[in-house]
């Protein structure tokens, strides 16, 4: 009788156990450590990985851009301090520029310059703090930027949470937002990056609950929740996600988006770096890491992150869950 | 509930048949699901069953459903599913569908029916069985397997219009290409192509076409490039080149041989120079052609930059930054430079002349003992095809005549110019320097060597440079335009090489043809040259002697009409035989003898002797030691001595040196000691000279064990040289240290400093030179304070350069009396001269930083104080410690300053999370201070601060207030024109009210009103700005932005800061609007347009239109 049972009750979970080691709908994905970049960095601010998977780094610390193959080895670097050409004051952001240039964010001396793929100075994409630009937009103060496969440039305004849009020659397109709490608005602006298609994805640091209505019970406490609104080609905005951190200010936050659509965002102050799908569910999540700052997906899938805390670059690549997970 | 032990076995089986059935379980109407993990570079899956119902197909992943024609494709009659999106490693997809529960088969094939007894001999039968063959193996219409690429991009196309300006298409193309062309062949490739109008300034100028290509192609034993390039051979000693080029290169290696190809466009033409260091000066370096003319352009990435023999690595945190555009090379404080430096550049220079295209091909095979080589090699102009100028009859017919020797076209242009005729001599007519466009002629001249012209450089006047008549044989120009000659250049080269045992010979040589002019077969007979190598070596154990040694007996012969496309000698190698600088050392005929012991893998013993003949006369001898050791007493010791002659009157020559270096590695510190002892002899005007150089350093350097790199180090030196008439001495001190943090955590610190103080003892002068690097961090965790402070401090030089002004009359130049551009109503004309003179600067660049972030509640989260200082200057002198943080007053008062510029600024930003009190404030200061142009000053000083409140009272309304105020000064000193001072004060308030009930609409309306007054002025200047901006959707489609504003202006016109052209003050008009519509998913169509309307003047219409397609 009991073995009887035993065996009843075996093939019972036959099928159970089964269907466990097969994946589900939702299920999340594992991140792996693969590369680690040290050699010349100190805070590394901006990461972004080119065609032939070529890493290059911007350094707010030394002032400089370094560049490393796809292998890890360091190849060569440019710039200094100071507001010559070629010269850098805590530089941040950098982009992919169509695909093979390099768009980057100087930002103390406020303006985003243009190198090709030997590290050589194209030009000065926007001098936002140049006579021109400052009469039409009045102050900027850029907190990051992006670029689409077609040399287009985004630069993300904190001062006055809009987004400017410059082709790419350089000429000053459009604004987006402006200060709101609504969709296609922006409050705390902090991070930019380029979607799939020509679109793009905002996060905003700090969304402050809504009050209560006439006749609802006050609302208990929230928790501190960052935006990310996902906006077309035209500027339109298509859906918002959050994400329950608390953002002090730009200098905590990244955003990076894959191929695919996937969107990671990255937490300085608490370490962390999230990947979720394109419609904002979780997938996958690292922490432990000391000030990410910076984030950018390679071609083959991998997220490079630029911990500014530790002088190094760090990819990550993501895969299915096992059972034993 | 007790079950009857009959039953028991029933319902066992009933229970195993009802359970849930794994998710590919088959159900009766014939519909499955498969579950795929995609892999990377296969798009195509096969499922398995086949002749599946048209749009019965599901397919999802874990986050979302895949939408069919968007996310995939399948095939349903071959259950194909192929993926249009991006593969996504690792992730699984669920593909539910319905088919045939029992399909038939996809293909049927005629049978012959042949009787059971008879013989079954397909071979035998005409029209036997077919032999299948690789091109039907394979479904036709599915892709081979292992092929799939992913093409992305973008395609934008657009067309600027304006009132001021002429249509103008732009267009940029950006595609990559990536993934598998068969198993194991990977591609991966870029283009782009765009027009830009960037420049390093920021400011619009000449388009530049920016068209670069690269494919990438890669197999375990095939690798192959098309595009922007580099191009390496080594082998050898005759045939190595390396170039950067735009064309194909392939190589395929395998264990028995290596091929490999290339074709291309040159970039440019290879050039060395070799040139001792600028005591204190760290550059610029200027490049220049084989000619030594300036303004060339480096291809980017040929560079090879040694120092002192070691080779450096581009990048300011490296060993050098180098200008292609400006062809200028400035070293990095990692890198100081003396008198003692010597700094070999290789690179290439944009190509000027002609098209130049080179073709390269290089093979090796190895079977056994013997390795076998060819190389050949071709790098020509193409003469049809000649850059920036066009041959005529007369060109052509000088080039033919000319055969290697300069030829020169007609120089002369009777009309407007910059020279007129002046008569010096009875008979001598020359052409003297009348003015820009001053002239009755326009006059060429060409360089054609140092005491063969009658004419000399003279200065650069308004970026032209001009000359001036020496006289007959006295100059290096001449008046003619120099013709270039396109040249060609062969070479090939055969290598051998056999090894037994531990004996082992080397064979090479190679053909060199190279004609100076391929338009001429003048002079064609001395073309070709020939050079050959021979080493025989001998190494391994030998018996009583530990370790391994060896010896080598070479011989090497280059003829003098040998040319090779790099250098065959290393740079400054002359010097071991005491020849002077750029002495020939590639065409010598040559025997060595060289020798080494290795006791063990961390020492080793070298000498040579060696005997060179020079085609310049000299004949010498050379004897060499080389100890090193790397243990951790290491060291290094070199001993050179040679004595030649280059005459039976000039004997004597040679070097003695002796150098070395002691290493001890402990711990927790290294000290390290160094010292060199130099005499070389080389020929001089007065028969020979002497140099003598004596060194001797110490430096500390931190171990292993210490977290922290510390340095410190001292060095002395002495320079002299003597010669039969005069003699010079100098001696030098220098001292650095050097702290660097390790990198991360909440303090850092790197400092280097460099001083070094050089006293010539001749002429009783004192140098001190300076170099330091700074870097101070400071985050103190759980404060939320952060502070860093950053310094670069470098010895660099630039050009001296004046401004002149010539009153052309009133309204018919474009700059007043100062310099300024006013346009149309100016009296003056600008020139600018710039100098072949250099003249030294310190230039000091800081930028300091603190702040305090704080507040921890969902309104104060993220606030923040933060005071900024960023300073930089360049100093006409020594470095002075109140550079590292420059006061304003010094920027605008200190004469020594050619610039200086300090911005300071304190923001504070307070509980920027408020739903009604959100603020921000801001204190600016910006000075700067330009004496950079002889005669001319001019400073401007500009101080604001504002002050920002921002509420967002309901989801739907945001409001703005801010309220600023200014003051700015400049002033310009003129030698010519006198002094100009103005000072404008500014006051003025903004409010924004913006309205957004979805993200369908925006809607904003802001009121501006602003005052100015000039310094003296009794009535403001009063602006009030208002206006709407609205942004609404266009359906689902689209969407579009208006922006529309109108200026009242009262009181007296406005003025600018420094007279100008553009107007000042705001619009009467202003507007802008943009639509954008999606056409398709992917492309979208945007139109913009805006207007700027003033009193009196035409209004400001500006447009574009672009499509921008993403794939």
């Amino acid at each position: 009788m009991r073995v009887r049972t035993l065996a009843l009750v075996s093939l019972l979970l036959l099928p159970a156990a089964h269907a466990a080691a097969e994946p589900l709908p939702g299920d999340s994905l594992r991140a792996t450590p693969r590369d680690t970049l040290t050699t010349r960095l100190r805070r590394p601010a901006g990461v972004a990985v080119d065609a032939f998977g070529r890493i290059t780094v911007a350094d707010e610390e030394v002032h400089a851009l370094q560049r490393f193959g796809a292998d890890g080895t360091w190849l060569d670097g440019v710039g200094a301090l100071g507001s010559e050409p070629a010269q850098f004051r805590r530089p941040g952001g950098i982009a992919v520029l169509g695909s093979l240039g390099l768009a980057v964010l100087d930002r103390d001396n406020r303006r985003v310059v243009a190198y090709d793929q030997h590290l050589r100075l194209i030009g000065v994409i926007a001098d936002l703090a140049g006579d021109a630009l400052s009469a039409t937009l009045g102050r900027v103060d850029p907190v990051a930027i992006t670029a689409d496969a077609g040399g287009a440039v985004r630069v993300a305004d904190g001062d006055r949470d809009r987004v400017l849009q410059f082709d790419f020659a350089g000429g000053l397109v459009s604004e987006v937002g402006g200060f709101g709490g609504r969709a296609g608005a922006f409050d705390g602006l902090a991070a930019l990056a380029a979607a799939p298609g020509g679109g793009w994805v905002t996060l905003e640091r700090a969304i402050r609950p809504r009050r209560a209505r006439r006749g609802e019970p006050a609302p208990g406490p929230v928790a501190p929740r960052a935006r990310l609104q996902w906006l077309d080609a035209e500027g339109r905005a298509r859906s918002t996600a959050w994400v329950t951190w608390a953002l002090a200010d730009e200098r905590e936050a990244a955003l990076a988006v894959d191929a695919q659509g996937r969107v990671a965002v990255a937490n300085g102050a608490s370490g962390e770096v999230r990947l979720l799908s394109a419609d904002g569910r979780p997938l996958a999540a690292i922490a432990g890491l000391r000030q990410p700052s910076a984030l950018a997906f390679g071609g083959d899938g991998a997220l490079w992150v630029a911990e500014t805390g530790a002088g190094r670059v760090r990819s990550f690549t993501f895969g299915p869950r096992s059972a034993g997970d | 509930m007790r079950i009857a032990p009959a039953m028991r076995p029933t319902l066992l089986l009933v229970l195993v048949l009802a359970r849930p059935g794994p998710a590919r379980a088959d159900d009766p109407s014939g519909r499955t699901t498969s579950i795929l993990v995609q892999r990377s570079s296969q798009v195509v899956y096969r499922l398995g069953r086949t002749f599946l119902f048209a749009g019965s197909d599901s397919v999802w992943s874990s986050s979302r459903p895949w939408v069919r024609g968007q996310d995939y494709a399948l095939d349903p009659l071959r259950g194909d599913l192929r993926l249009l999106r991006t593969v996504t490693p690792g992730e699984t997809l669920w593909v539910a569908a319905a088919g045939l529960v029992a399909p038939p088969a996809l293909e049927y094939a005629r049978q012959r029916y042949r009787p059971a007894d008879a013989p079954v001999d397909s071979a035998a039968r005409p029209g036997g069985a077919p032999t299948p063959r690789p091109v039907t193996q394979r479904e036709p219409t599915v892709a081979p397997a292992g092929s799939q690429l992913a093409v992305t991009g973008n395609k934008t196309i657009a067309v600027e219009f304006g009132s001021q300006q002429d249509a103008a298409l732009r267009q940029s193309l950006d595609l990559s290409v990536s993934g598998a062309v068969a198993p194991g062949l990977t591609l991966n490739g870029v283009l782009t192509d765009r027009d830009t109008p960037l420049s390093a300034q920021g400011a619009s100028q000449d388009l530049q076409s920016i068209d670069r290509v690269l494919v990438e192609l890669r197999s375990e034993r095939l690798s192959a490039a098309f595009g922007d390039v580099p191009v390496t051979l080594g082998r050898g000693e005759f045939a190595r080149l390396e170039r950067r080029v735009q064309g194909v290169r392939a190589a395929w290696r395998d264990p028995g041989s290596a091929f490999e190809v290339a074709a291309a466009s040159a970039q440019g033409e290879y050039h060395r120079i070799t040139l001792r260091g600028t005591e204190g000066l760290q550059g610029p370096y200027l490049l220049t052609d084989r000619d030594g003319a300036l303004g060339v352009t480096v291809v980017a990435g040929s560079e090879q930059v040694t120092l002192d023999g070691e080779r450096l690595t581009r990048g300011e945190a490296a060993d050098y930054a180098i200008d292609y555009e400006r062809a200028r090379l400035t070293f990095s404080n990692r890198r100081p430079i003396t008198a003692a430096s010597r700094i070999t550049i290789e690179y290439q220079y944009a190509v000027t002349r002609f098209k130049r295209a080179l073709a390269a091909a290089s093979g090796e095979l190895r079977r056994g003992a013997w390795t076998l080589g060819v190389a050949a090699l071709r790098e020509a102009d193409d003469r049809g095809r000649p850059l920036d100028l066009v041959f005529d009859a007369t060109d052509r017919a000088s080039l033919e005549l000319a055969g290697d020797s300069l030829a020169l076209g007609a120089g002369v242009t009777p009309g407007v110019g910059d020279y007129d005729t002046l008569r010096v001599a009875p008979d001598t007519l020359v052409f003297a320097f009348a003015g820009i466009d001053s002239g009755a002629f326009a006059v060429r001249f060409a360089r054609v060597g140092p005491g063969l012209g009658d004419y000399a450089d003279s200065a650069f006047v308004d970026g032209r440079a001009t000359f001036r008549w020496v006289g007959p044989g006295r100059g290096a120009y001449r008046v003619g335009r120099a013709l270039p000659r396109p040249e060609a250049h062969d070479l090939v080269a055969l290598t051998a090489s056999a090894g037994r045992g531990a004996l082992r010979l080397d064979l090479e040589g190679a053909l060199s043809r190279r004609d100076l002019n391929t338009f001429s077969s003048r002079d064609d007979a001395d073309a070709v040259g020939g050079a050959g190598r021979l080493a025989l070596s001998l190494e391994g154990r030998a018996p009583g002697v530990p370790g391994t040694a060896g010896v080598t007996l070479s011989a090497r012969q280059v003829e003098r009409r040998f040319q090779s496309l790099s250098r065959l000698s290393a740079a400054f190698a002359e010097e071991d035989w005491g020849l002077p600088a750029g002495s020939d050392l590639d065409h010598t005929r040559r025997g060595d003898v060289a020798g080494f012991w290795r006791p063990d893998a961390r020492r080793e013993l070298r000498g040579d002797v060696a005997r060179l003949d020079s085609p310049e006369g000299y004949t010498g001898w050379r004897r060499r030691l080389q100890w090193s050791d790397t243990g951790p007493l290491a060291s290094r010791l070199s001993w050179v001595d040679a004595d030649g002659a280059l005459s039976d009157t000039v004997t004597g020559l040679g070097r003695e040196r002796v150098s070395g270096e002691v290493r001890w590695t402990l711990a927790r510190v290294i000290p390290v000691l160094r010292g060199d002892w130099d005499r070389l002899r080389t020929p001089s005007a007065s028969g020979r000279a002497e140099a003598r150089g004596e060194e001797a350093a110490f430096e500390l350097q931190s171990g292993a064990s210490v977290p922290w790199r510390l340095g410190a180090g001292v060095l002395w030196r002495r320079d002299a040289t003597v010669t039969a008439a005069s003699r010079t001495a100098s001696r030098a001190f220098a001292w650095r240290s050097a702290i660097e943090s390790p990198a991360g955590g909440p303090w850092g610190a790197t400092v280097l400093l460099q001083r070094r103080i050089t006293r010539d003892e001749t002429a009783g002068s004192r140098r001190g030179t300076d170099l330091a690097t700074l870097r101070l961090r400071a985050e103190p965790p759980r404060t939320g304070l952060t502070g860093s402070y950053d310094a670069e401090v470098t010895g660099e030089a630039e050009n001296r350069r004046a401004r002149t002004l010539v009153f052309v009359g009133n309204g018919l130049g474009s700059y007043d009396a100062f310099g300024n551009f006013v346009g149309t109503g100016g009296a003056y004309d600008l020139v600018l001269t710039v100098s072949p003179e250099f003249e030294r600067l310190t230039r000091v660049a800081s930028s300091a930083r603190a702040a305090w972030r704080f507040g921890s509640s969902e309104a104060w989260r993220g606030s923040r104080v933060e005071f900024v200082k960023d300073d930089e200057s360049r100093r006409r002198g020594a470095l002075r410690v109140a550079d590292g943080m420059l006061s304003t007053g010094a920027a605008l008062d200190d004469p020594d300053f050619a610039r200086a510029s300090v911005t300071q600024r304190l923001e504070a930003d307070l509980a920027p999370g408020s739903r009604s009190h959100a603020l921000r404030a801001r204190l600016e200061r910006r000075v700067q201070a330009d004496r950079s142009f002889e005669g001319f000053a001019q400073t401007t000083d500009v101080r604001s601060g504002t002050l920002r409140w921002r509420a967002r009272p309901t989801p739907a309304w945001s409001i703005e207030g801010e309220g600023r105020a200014q003051w700015q000064q400049a002033e310009q000193a003129a030698t010519s024109a006198g002094r100009f001072a103005r000072t404008i004060t500014e006051q003025g308030a903004q409010l924004v009210a913006a309205w957004q009930p979805g993200s369908a609409l925006r809607a904003a309306w802001t009121v501006d009103a602003g005052w100015a007054r000039p310094d003296g002025a009794t009535v403001s200047t009063r602006t009030l700005r208002l206006g709407p901006d609205v942004g609404f959707s266009l359906g689902a489609r689209g969407r579009s932005e208006l922006a529309l504003r109108r200026a009242f202006l009262t009181g007296p016109a406005a003025v600018s800061l420094l007279p100008s052209a553009d107007p000042a003050g705001a619009p009467r008009w202003e507007g802008s609007v943009r639509t954008d519509v999606r056409m398709h998913t992917t492309t979208v169509i945007g139109i913009s347009a805006s207007v700027r309307e003033r009193p009196g003047r035409a209004a400001v219409v500006q447009g574009r239109a672009e499509v921008r397609a993403f794939f």
